[in-house]
């Protein structure tokens, strides 16, 4: 019975260790779990390198994967009831240690090795272990003392692939152990070794174990013929703008990068990297857009890593960065602020505005900063944000400048609004509209019939070139027009006279300005700014009183020219018949027809 | 005989050979530890 007993638990952890094994969907994560225990270990310092020896005349050989570390070590009962005994880690209540699982070891099986050597040694015992492919180990006593713990993965492999293997290595040790407290050294593959060579040491047992704590950046040291880099750097955000993270326990950055990056950490190790906002739990809308980097002790991962344990600290973490992220804005309006002037850029810094109220829907406190936030006028001058709000509430649109330069300028002359037409300030334009306003009003309304969604409404900011509604035509003086075109202007302006209109009528030359299609265009009579109007019915001489700017070069006009010499009415007749599209127009022409037949002889 | 059976024959030379092994299954901890840490929110564990 209890041998029965015995093997049934033999079974369950064989079973147990080969789903532990099998969990690692990346073999090489070894590496970070030994170099974890090895901090958890209080190692100065951990190394790892490589040797490869070639098989006699052949090309597969066995390459070494050696990881060393020099801290406390383990004795007997340290290796029979924790380090081979799964899940009986006596780390979980120790804030200092990063492991608390006690199956991180079995992570040496995932690469399928040859064989796994270890050697420790903890107050004066030393011990050396063997695994085996089967996954069994021998335990052997042995006289030889042994600073902390090495271990030594033997794998077989192609010459050919030892290059690529060590590269994949160090990636995997970079990712993971990015900005460890401990350094962390790396060696790549000796390629020149054979067996009988002295191993080259990487750190002899005279050398100070803390060396590597007083040159932090790499290279570190050349032991032998192996060159040792270190891996780890001092915890640092890539971002544009960035504020530190104050917090009990916490330390790290919030600020806004070329991408988001959402990075977790405990005691330097990767607990997860992330953009995708998974990491994030219902922070995700919020936050996501940021990018941040938080180290703290009280952080954990999951059992298989996949993600940050949602837990008190993560909520913690999740608050201190949104706490950042408020201290981040008023310092992101200034960036924009200071790059707003001629020649200035201030893109970048209004992509991030954009992604900050599409993300944080910053654009609810619009109130707050529409004073404060500045965009490019099309000159490049900075322009507040409010009064472009102003102008809009006055013309229902915002004004962007178009292909015309002169145009824009005579209407920033006229005391208009027009930004700069670039993609940054399109995205801010709307992104401080809340997308959804205008249904979740009408949800309110609708909730008493049942209705929780709606799939549709949203209020898009209408942004306007000044090319679309206004053109800057070329007047032609009188005296400057051919006997023709004069004589067509004079008649007609004779002919309106009849009706008691005091409509202006000038020849203009529309040439480059996107209206060579346009019949007319309404405007000053002395010239400047003309709007461009929908194309039917579009003015009514009765109500205005400003100046009709006619195309000499329409159609229209070209064939009432070509009478106007010898018919100068019929010809201003047939223009206005041409020009009168409005109902309220077309009721003035048979007073028209009438004056125009009275010239005739 | 491979550069990895020699390690295995070398590493039993200086010592006394103690015993071959496997590894071991701490159940009560294995209980414990799911519980606590697979999942991203210990809370949706339902035993």
């Amino acid at each position: 019975m209890a041998m029965e007993l015995s093997e049934r638990s033999a079974d369950l952890a064989s079973q147990a260790l080969d789903n532990l094994v099998n969990q690692f969907a990346r073999p090489l994560d070894f590496l970070r779990e030994l170099v974890q225990n090895a901090i958890d270990a209080g190692t100065p310092h951990v190394d790892v390198w490589f040797r490869f020896q070639a098989k006699a005349a052949r090309t597969q050989g066995v390459l070494e994967i050696h990881i060393d570390d020099f801290g406390d070590g383990m004795d007997e009962r340290i290796i029979d009831g924790e380090l081979t005994r799964m899940f009986a880690s006596s780390k979980e209540d120790d804030l200092t240690k990063i492991g608390k699982f006690g199956i991180g070891f079995t992570s040496i099986f995932a690469i399928r090795p040859e064989a796994v050597l270890l050697r420790t040694g903890r107050h004066g015992d030393f011990w050396e272990l063997v695994f085996h492919p089967d996954r069994s180990f021998d335990k052997v006593a042995i006289d030889q003392a042994v600073y902390g713990t090495k271990i030594t993965l033997f794998k077989t492999m192609e010459a050919d692939e030892v290059e690529s293997f060590v590269a994949r290595c160090r990636w995997t040790l970079s990712y993971w152990l990015e900005h460890s407290d401990v350094p962390v050294r790396f060696a790549g593959a000796d390629l020149a070794w054979r067996d009988g060579e002295e191993t080259p040491a990487p750190t002899p047992p005279s050398a100070d174990p803390f060396a590597a704590f007083a040159a932090p950046s790499a290279p570190v040291g050349d032991h032998g013929h192996l060159a040792f880099e270190q891996l780890n750097r001092p915890l640092a955000l890539d971002a544009d703008l960035s504020v530190p993270v104050n917090a009990p326990d916490l330390t790290g950055f919030v600020g806004y990068g070329k991408a988001p990056l959402h990075a977790f950490y405990n005691g330097g190790l990767t607990l997860i990297r992330s953009s995708s906002g998974d990491a994030l739990g219902a922070w995700r809308r919020e936050l996501g857009h940021l990018s941040f980097k938080l180290k703290g002790r009280h952080l954990e991962h999951t059992l298989t890593r996949d993600n940050v344990l949602h837990d008190e600290a993560w909520l913690d973490a999740m608050n201190a960065v949104s706490n950042a992220a408020w201290r981040l804005r008023p310092l992101l309006l200034d960036r924009i602020a200071g790059a707003t002037h001629p020649g200035g850029n201030p893109d970048p810094w209004l992509w991030h505005l954009a992604a900050e109220c599409r993300g944080a829907r910053a654009h609810r406190d619009i109130d707050d900063f529409a004073k404060t936030l500045v965009l490019p006028l099309a000159s490049g001058e900075p322009v507040a944000f409010s009064e472009v709000l102003a102008q809009d509430r006055r013309l229902g649109h915002v004004l962007v400048s178009g292909e015309h330069p002169a145009l824009d300028e005579s209407l920033i002359a006229d005391g208009l609004i027009v930004l700069s037409d670039r993609p940054a300030v399109r995205a801010v334009l709307r992104a401080t509209w809340d997308p959804f306003w205008l249904g979740q009003a009408v949800l309110r309304s609708l909730e008493p019939l049942g209705v929780r969604r709606l799939p549709f409404v949203r209020r898009d900011q209408p942004i306007v070139c000044t090319d679309d509604v206004f053109a800057l035509p070329e007047l032609i003086e009188d005296d400057q027009l051919p006997p023709d075109e004069r004589a067509l202007v004079e008649a007609t302006r004779s002919l309106l006279g009849t009706t008691g209109s005091n409509l202006g009528v000038r020849l203009g030359d529309f040439g480059g300005l996107g209206v060579e299609d346009e019949l007319a265009l309404e405007g000053p009579e002395e010239g400047g700014v003309f709007s461009r109007e929908p194309r039917e019915g579009w003015f009514v001489f009765s109500s205005r009183s400003q100046c009709l700017l006619v195309n000499r070069h329409h159609d229209v006009v070209r064939a009432q020219c070509a009478v106007a010499h010898t018919r100068p009415a019929l010809a201003a007749y047939g223009l206005l018949c041409a020009l009168l599209t409005s109902e309220d127009d077309r009721d003035l022409l048979p007073a028209l027809l009438q004056a125009t037949s009275e010239t005739l002889p | 005989m491979s550069e990895v059976q020699a390690l295995l024959e070398r590493s039993r030379a200086p010592g006394s050979f103690v015993e071959r092994r496997r590894f071991t299954l701490s159940r009560d901890k294995a209980v414990e530890k799911l519980r606590e840490f697979a999942l991203r929110d210990p809370a949706q564990y339902v035993l």
